[in-house]
């Protein structure tokens, strides 16, 4: 079982290993492919996203401070992540209400001055997480089920960036920084979609999903024209809604063409998007997400970069 | 001229218009269009666009 702070207990971690150890021995092509009822709910509902976009308030995890400027809620995020006086915990909480923060402020106002901003923050997380491990998996511990896409876009960044330094140990041909840009940025493209869809209080017809599916490539567009990022971390966004089979979009990459950073904020995003609440439904524990998605979903993963990420949660 | 809709995202190409803002001048059909050529909206390719039946 997972308690409420995360943690498996040993009977479980064992459980779901010896699982992963049969992974390797799934064949391809013998799943449907197709995720139950259930969770197509869970994915629909992230990938439509309605309602929630244009709210400001939220619950845990953070005060909403929309006067402040970029500049200042940068500093916030970064002087939390080089304090050398707060606990783990309490470094990785200031860490998260601060990212929240400065996020909220970006979806609101989505200029070239706070997209260079963020990515600055983004830097100083990412040199938190690789240096203090301690900190970092208190941030996949601390982190808000309360669904808002900023939310979910630090939600996202963080998930990507611990499993990248898992996956990437030490090889310096890897920025993590631009990498955890990328990945915190994922869905700024989401800015470009029509705001009565965005701000639709209800499931959205299949219409309204088919016009939220430019929000990938628009964010690789803002990355892109605002020279913000390399085309290699933008990639990211670009490539979050791929699948290893196939069925992904909006190029219908398969397998070897898709990018690694687009395997990892592929796996990060659902995983974020099942365990989400929303106002019509609870999220999924973390060990039932990660179970849905060993057992329906995939084949819309690498296996070794799921596996990775399954062992993020064994800590 | 026939209309396209890209069968990801629903974006229509109307030949008449072109694409504003780019390259892709009004008069231009579909099967003009670069092979490379990809959806202003979404990012896919011609390969996903469908004839839209008059």
């Amino acid at each position: 079982m997972i308690t409420h702070d995360g943690k498996m207990d040993d009977s479980t971690k064992k459980t779901l290993l010896s699982q992963l150890k049969a992974l390797d021995n799934v064949k391809d092509g013998d799943a449907s492919g197709h995720p139950p009822r259930l969770v197509q709910e869970h994915l629909q509902h992230h990938e439509t996203m309605p309602g929630e976009i244009a709210t400001l308030s939220h619950a845990s995890g953070g005060s909403l401070k929309p006067q402040n400027s970029s500049t200042q809620l940068t500093e916030a995020v970064l002087e939390a992540a080089r304090s050398t006086t707060m606990s783990p915990d309490q470094k990785a909480q200031a860490v998260y209400r601060h990212s929240l923060d400065l996020f909220s402020g970006l979806f609101e106002t989505p200029t070239a001055e706070f997209i260079k901003n963020s990515k600055k923050a983004v830097g100083g997380v990412v040199d938190m997480i690789l240096e203090d491990d301690d900190t970092a998996i208190n941030l996949l511990k601390v982190t808000s089920h309360d669904f808002y896409t900023y939310t979910h876009s630090v939600n996202v960044g963080v998930l990507s960036v611990c499993l990248a330094k898992q996956l990437f140990k030490g090889k310096s041909s890897h920025n993590l920084r631009e990498f955890g840009a990328g990945a915190f940025l994922h869905d700024l493209g989401k800015v470009k979609v029509d705001p009565a869809i965005l701000n639709k209080p209800g499931r959205l017809d299949e219409w309204e999903m088919k016009r939220m599916r430019i929000h990938p490539y628009q964010s690789y567009r803002i990355l892109m024209d605002t020279s913000q990022l390399s085309e290699e971390c933008a990639i990211i966004a670009m490539q979050h809604h791929e699948r290893e089979d196939g069925t992904g979009y909006p190029l219908r990459l398969k397998g070897r063409e898709i990018h690694e950073y687009g395997k990892i904020g592929c796996i990060a995003d659902v995983y974020d998007a099942l365990t989400a609440k929303r106002s019509y439904k609870e999220g999924m524990p973390p060990f039932k997400a990660l179970q849905i998605m060993k057992e329906e979903m995939i084949h819309h993963f690498e296996k070794e970069i799921f596996q990775n990420f399954v062992l993020l949660f064994s800590r | 001229m026939k209309q396209w809709v890209c069968d990801v995202c629903d974006y229509h190409y109307d030949p008449n218009l072109g694409v504003p803002d780019s390259k892709v001048k009004p008069g231009t059909p579909f099967k003009d269009l670069p092979k490379d050529w990809i959806c202003p909206d979404c990012g896919a390719r011609k390969s996903s666009f469908s004839l839209v039946k008059q």
